[in-house]
């Protein structure tokens, strides 16, 4: 079973991008944001009482994943993260639906003490599992 | 097979005089997208699939080539 975690949008700057959602009344969770080395990219999450939570990403460098969609489209969309009970058999049956995986499990420095893996359809666009 | 990975190139990033020529490095078209696109065209055709590290490889015909007769 999948559950929505959040959005995930790849921005130039977090700050620049933080500020139009802080007037929303989104908060920055723990105030900061953070960098997650094993994805090359920084991250801050911003969380709403009644609006769905956004994960801004930005790059680190010219390797950083989101470099390609930013120069491309500059800040925008970048994918939908759903929460799964068990991210290997999650992985398996969206396999058979013809989804491949771009990143295979491993842990998110962001969400803490979470794997988190990456795959994409052509009518769906890329989306984010995060398990335990 | 090379015609076929010819033919998804050509119909994935929508340039019907590509050759086997192509790669990700001279292509301006190959970003990230077509990228993706693409790897689900190949898996369909050849039936495979194809493994993340394999994926960031595969970004020249030549690259292609070799990794799917890897995979028969």
């Amino acid at each position: 079973m999948m559950t929505f975690h959040h959005i995930g949008i790849a921005c130039e700057d977090i700050r620049s991008t933080a500020e139009h959602y802080e007037r929303m009344g989104y908060k920055m969770a723990g105030g900061v944001e953070t960098v997650d080395n094993q994805q090359n990219i920084r991250i801050a999450f911003l969380q709403h009482p009644s609006m769905p939570t956004i994960e801004l990403l930005a790059a680190i460098d010219d390797k950083s994943p989101v470099v390609d969609i930013l120069r491309k489209n500059g800040t925008t969309p970048y994918h939908i993260c759903y929460s799964v009970v068990n991210l290997e058999e999650t992985i398996k049956e969206l396999r058979k639906l013809r989804y491949i995986v771009v990143s295979k499990p491993k842990t998110a420095e962001a969400i803490t003490g979470s794997r988190v893996a990456f795959m994409y359809h052509k009518d769906v666009g890329l989306i984010e599992l995060v398990g335990k | 097979m090379d015609k076929k990975i010819l033919e998804i190139m050509q119909r994935v990033f929508q340039l019907p005089d590509l050759t086997v020529e192509c790669s990700q490095a001279n292509c301006e078209k190959w970003d990230s997208l077509h990228h993706l696109n693409l790897i689900v065209e190949l898996e369909d055709e050849f039936d495979t699939e194809f493994e993340p590290e394999e994926i960031a490889e595969m970004k020249s015909f030549e690259a292609i080539k070799s990794t799917i007769q890897s995979h028969m």
